[in-house]
């Protein structure tokens, strides 16, 4: 919202010493966030308006003349190129230190007094598009002799840009109703500038409002959409131009001008903060109007022409069972204020502010009165609006006649509101001591009435009982910001050395995180959404999903079940810049459980594209990852069911001792792999971190080193390739009660070997903690080895 | 048989030093003084000596043993510390190729950074805390004194799940701020409450470089007797000082969130410009980032907790943008892009 400073300066007088820039940081600092300051006058700084006293040809230059201009204390030379001047112009001269853009192009200049061709020339006569005034003709400088004013001048006072805006940040003043206007923002200012409010101009006197007279009939049948109503009917009226100064006021803070009778509406809404609407009576039929929520099928077309289907929460006023406007919201094209309009019904009505802002944010529509009236008005402000406009309406449009006494209803009646405030606990908030004094000034300053006493009981006024003073605390903050912020001291609070609550599973978090970028990984982070060719993609099941009702994009319209699906794209995306990927992600997936509350649980997702064997690379940080995470003996086993994503005879399981799976791992799926467009095979693991957190801890004990030289012996195996040699290690254990350790070192397939066939080499250490090894230990092992390896109807190679 | 011991070691004495490497000192070694060696076969005739003669020749075969033994071991260091000269004077090294480097990963920043606020915090006697991403619009909105009327859900561009509303919570939503947490611990751990809760949150709102649908918040929740303001401006200037190393001046002003009463905006001076004015700090010297307050009554009443005995304060904090704010990242989108050319610089 912006605020002008002159519109500002008619309620309140700010003392002379804060300039500008301060008052828009009093603001941000006590009130509310100014956006930005803007100074209508700054760019017309060293500028002001000269006459042109002689003028002569340039003696060295044929396009160009020189000039000798009043500047107002002194005559000056100026060297001009326009070609429009004239002896006795008035002129725009910026004078040397102003800004200026050189033909209305490139960046701004500072001017210097300099000679042009021989001939000194203190400053420039301006063409309008050097000062940032809108587009100049050919070479014509621009010609204010029209403004008659003396020269010397200051252009921006001259041009009437004396004005300073203050654009607030919306956000800050949600809950503020009295802030959305002129008056609200001075009574703010007076409090904390110390200047005096001086409020409304006195009312004219001689308005004469009739008692009887020409009035609506209204059927209010649902009361709950309005708590007060105020209107007034006025004929004779004369729709033109407003006047000048009411132009000014609006076009100051960005409002375009209409009409008289538009402009005296939107004048009164950014003075007061109440807006008013105004219905051509003629359009109305008669005066007999029903105000309801509207029925299905109803509709209206609104003022921006827009047909509008309406709904049982839409609060609109009939006239002739035909709705004419929604209320507090935006009025119909029927009903619409137009040239031709004599008569007028103006309301100006307390609405409710829930109501307003389930119509408007149905209809997606914000007009300026919903703005405000959804942040609960001043039932008050509606006659005094009524009234204000009255007498504006009298003043632009002298003929006008009031035809009737004001319509006032009240559905209902505000309540005083009386709260208690405690002084201590004024100072138990701020951590220091402010005296009862300074609170009773602060916040009568603010137009609050207190009535001393243990607590102090304060009356709030009506503009602030209507929404965001409701309780103590309310008081409070009014007392600490109008005193300052920026008086408070840090301090640290008095509390006992207390060790916090350990959260493991974050610290189990960071620790995952360290190890697996110490194997060389590289952690991302992905949205957590995607979308339904996505999953489908990946295989995954729709039924798992949770779905999103409103989403921003085609690809985000899904909760992710898995890490898997946005970790391929990351692949994808990668692998333009890289051969090898090892990559991995900690993050949440949520999957739908029939329950209110999603499964929502924390997975450690790995990735690795690039190798030429992928699957080991990441069965080995898997299988290093458990030793270094130390958390419980797992076992990894061969994938016991289908993994949708995953390569069926590419894939494992990682379960706990108890057999609670905590992770899968292996190849993606062929079929994956094409849909998501990877070149290479590409190996992927989910570890269920959630469940790895809450199985319980693995203490290591110490195993005595061996004193004893150990012995070891190697056997090569023929099998089948589809043989899972992991398998047959359990059985070769058996071979002595010796077997300290058993490795597979090498795999070979290919000549000499018959095809389909693979040999595997285990090398078998034998170690006992009492002796050193005979070669009859070694040769009984290696028997026994045979046997294991026959009964296995494996061959030794 | 004493000339000929004499002759034995002078003829030694020149060839032990005249050996240049130690496997030929190694060979004069053998040469005299080895089993089958020029001393053995001397000392082979000592039986036939007298009585008298044998301890003579005994004493002194010993002492030219000893002389030419401690000779070959000088010898040995000679050429020892020639070898180690020579080495030093020929043996060379380009020490400007690259190393060999372990494989090398990264956390991602935002994790990072996360991590050194939750143990700045910790140290402060902050526990931290979590709760779901998939939230109900009651702990959402409700609890934390936003109804559903309220104009400022309209700052809350909120995801809906699809899914049927219950009853108590209302409809399934994407958090949109940590906050939630705060009701979840006060009904969890009850007061006095010390806690951060930093995770992730969803905002239904057009991405640009500045703003993303996904992105990190943290929350911070003190409640005990005796929590005011002076606390809050204090613990926030100690947790940044922390943080980046350095004084940093922390400014309050109001700022209105329905769940604080005051409410506050929490700026602390730009660390780019020392609060001069920069384009980071859009030329006010300050840096916004924490919506702050006294936790509001009907929050900590939903919180169950008593509002007679306790008060405290919250703040909510923009991870996110601290982290594009601490290493000057251009674009929030680069956070959740997946990219590891960006993870692999920090």
């Amino acid at each position: 919202m912006k605020l002008s400073l002159n519109w500002l300066k008619q309620y309140v007088e700010i003392p002379s010493t804060i300039s500008n820039q301060e008052l828009g940081s009093l603001i941000t600092l006590h009130t509310a966030e100014v956006d930005e300051v803007i100074d209508q006058g700054a760019e017309f700084e060293n500028m002001v308006v000269g006459q042109i006293d002689e003028l002569y040809k340039h003696p060295n230059a044929d396009s160009l003349q020189v000039t000798v201009t009043n500047i107002g204390d002194k005559q000056v030379k100026i060297v001009c190129g326009g070609s429009n001047l004239q002896v006795g112009m008035l002129v725009a001269i910026a004078l040397p230190g102003s800004q200026v853009r050189w033909h209305g192009e490139g960046d701004l200049i500072t001017l210097e007094a300099t000679t042009i061709r021989g001939e000194n020339s203190y400053g420039m006569i301006c063409a309008s598009s050097e000062i940032g005034l809108g587009e100049s003709k050919g070479k014509e400088i621009m010609d204010l002799s029209y403004l008659n004013c003396q020269p010397g001048t200051p252009l921006a006072e001259a041009l009437n840009k004396t004005d300073v805006i203050f654009d607030i940040d919306n956000k800050a003043i949600t809950h503020r109703p009295d802030l959305w206007s002129h008056l609200g923002f001075a009574r703010e200012i007076a409090a904390i500038t110390n200047g005096t409010f001086k409020g409304l101009p006195t009312q004219n006197s001689n308005l004469q409002i009739p008692t009887t007279g020409q009035e609506v009939n209204l059927d209010i049948q649902n009361p709950e959409i309005l708590s007060k109503w105020n209107s007034i009917i006025i004929d004779n009226i004369k729709i033109e131009e407003s006047p000048k100064w009411l132009q000014e006021r609006l076009l100051a803070i960005g409002a375009r001008p209409v009409n008289n009778l538009v402009d005296i509406t939107n004048f009164v809404m950014y003075e007061l903060g109440q807006p008013l609407h105004a219905y051509d009576k003629a359009k109305l039929g008669d005066l007999n109007l029903e105000i309801r929520f509207a029925k299905e099928g109803e509709e209206l077309e609104t003022l921006d022409h827009k047909s509008r289907k309406l709904t049982a929460q839409d609060p609109v006023m009939l006239s002739q069972q035909k709705p004419v406007i929604i209320l507090g919201i935006m009025g119909g094209a029927n009903s619409e204020v137009s040239t031709e309009t004599t008569s007028i019904l103006l309301e100006s009505a307390t609405f409710d502010a829930v109501t307003i802002r389930k119509s408007s944010t149905y209809h997606n529509l914000r007009s300026d009165a919903s703005q405000r009236f959804e942040k609960s008005l001043d039932q008050h402000l509606s006659l005094e609006a009524l009234n204000r406009a009255i007498e504006l309406i009298i003043q632009i449009c002298p003929d006008a006649k009031l035809a009737g006494p004001i319509t006032q209803i009240t559905n209902k009646l505000q309540p005083e509101l009386i709260l208690d405030l405690n002084v201590s606990k004024v100072n138990k908030y701020l951590g220091f001591e402010l005296s009862e004094k300074t609170i009773i000034e602060i916040l009568e300053s603010l137009e609050f009435k207190i009535h001393k006493g243990n607590p102090l009981k304060v009356t709030v006024p009506t503009f602030r009982a209507s929404k965001d003073i409701q309780q103590e605390v309310d008081l409070i903050e009014e007392v600490i910001r109008i005193y300052g912020y920026e008086k408070i001291k840090e301090s640290t609070p008095n509390l006992p050395a207390k060790s916090p609550m350990l959260n493991l599973a974050r610290k189990r978090e960071h620790q995952a995180r360290t190890i697996l970028a110490g194997y060389g990984l590289d952690e991302v982070l992905n949205y957590s959404f995607y979308s339904k060719k996505d999953f489908q993609n990946t295989l995954l099941p729709e039924s798992d999903h949770l779905s999103l009702k409103n989403y921003l994009s085609e690809d985000q319209t899904h909760l992710r079940t898995s890490l898997v699906t946005n970790l391929l794209k990351s692949v994808h995306l990668n692998s333009k810049n890289f051969t090898n990927l090892q990559i991995f992600e900690i993050g949440r997936t949520y999957i739908e459980n029939g329950n209110y509350f999603p499964t929502e649980e924390e997975k450690i997702a790995i990735v690795i594209s690039g190798p030429q064997n992928p699957f080991y690379k990441l069965k080995g940080i898997i299988e290093a990852f458990f030793e270094d995470f130390a958390h419980q003996e797992v076992k990894i086993i061969a994938a016991q069911e289908t993994i949708p994503y995953l390569h069926p005879k590419k894939s494992i399981q990682i379960v706990s001792k108890d057999n609670l799976e905590l992770g899968i791992a292996g190849i993606i799926h062929p079929l994956v792999q094409e849909n998501f467009d990877l070149k290479n095979e590409v190996a992927y693991a989910e570890i269920n971190l959630a469940r790895l957190t809450h199985t319980p801890a693995r203490s290591i004990k110490f195993t005595p080193i061996q004193k004893f030289p150990g012995l070891e012996f190697d056997v090569s195996v023929l099998m089948p390739q589809t043989f899972l040699a992991g398998q047959l290690i359990a059985k070769l254990e058996k071979c002595s009660d010796l077997v300290h350790n058993i490795q597979i070192f090498d795999v070979y397939e290919g000549a000499n070997l018959e095809p389909n066939m693979k040999a595997v080499a285990y090398k078998i250490s034998l170690q006992s903690p009492d002796r050193t090894l005979t070669d009859a230990d070694l040769q009984e092992a290696k028997e026994n080895c045979k046997a294991i390896i026959a009964k296995a109807e494996l061959k030794i190679r | 048989m004493q000339n000929q011991l004499q002759l034995l070691r002078q003829t030694a004495l020149p060839k032990i030093k005249a050996t240049t490497t130690e496997s030929e000192l190694l060979e004069v070694e053998k040469e005299f003084l080895g089993k089958t060696g020029s001393l053995q076969e001397v000392l082979k005739s000592v039986k036939d000596l007298s009585a008298d003669e044998k301890p003579i020749i005994g004493k002194l075969s010993n002492e030219i043993k000893k002389e030419l033994e401690a000779e070959i071991d000088q010898q040995k260091k000679l050429i020892k510390a020639k070898e180690i000269n020579a080495k030093l004077e020929n043996e060379f090294l380009d020490v400007t190729l690259p190393g060999i480097k372990p494989a090398q990963g990264h956390i991602h920043l935002i994790p990072q950074t996360q991590k050194e606020v939750e143990e700045i915090f910790a140290e402060l006697g902050f526990a931290v805390m979590d709760g779901p991403e998939v939230e109900s619009e009651y702990y959402n909105f409700e609890a934390l004194n936003i109804p559903d009327t309220h104009p400022a859900r309209d700052m809350q561009d909120t995801f809906f799940l699809n899914k049927d509303s219950d009853p108590e919570h209302g409809r399934l939503v994407l958090r949109t701020h940590t906050s939630p947490v705060q009701i979840r611990s006060m009904l969890a751990h009850g007061a006095p409450c010390r806690i951060i809760a930093p995770g992730r949150v969803f905002r239904f709102e057009a991405t640009d470089a500045s703003h993303d649908s996904v992105f990190h918040q943290f929350e911070g929740l003190l409640i005990d007797e005796n929590i005011s303001l002076s606390d809050l401006k204090g613990i926030t200037a100690e947790f940044l000082a922390r943080l980046f190393g350095q004084k940093v001046d922390v400014r309050i002003r109001p700022g209105y969130f329905p769940f604080v009463e005051p409410g506050l905006e929490l700026d602390f001076s730009c660390l780019l410009c020392s609060g001069k004015g920069c384009r980071v700090c859009k030329q006010s010297g300050w840096v916004e980032l924490v919506g702050a307050g006294m936790v509001h009554p009907n929050v900590l009443k939903a919180g169950g907790i008593d509002t007679d005995k306790y008060q405290g304060w919250a703040f909510g904090f923009g991870l996110t943008r601290l982290v594009m704010m601490k290493h000057k990242i251009t674009d929030i989108r680069y956070l959740m892009g997946s990219d590891i050319r960006f993870t692999k610089q920090f």
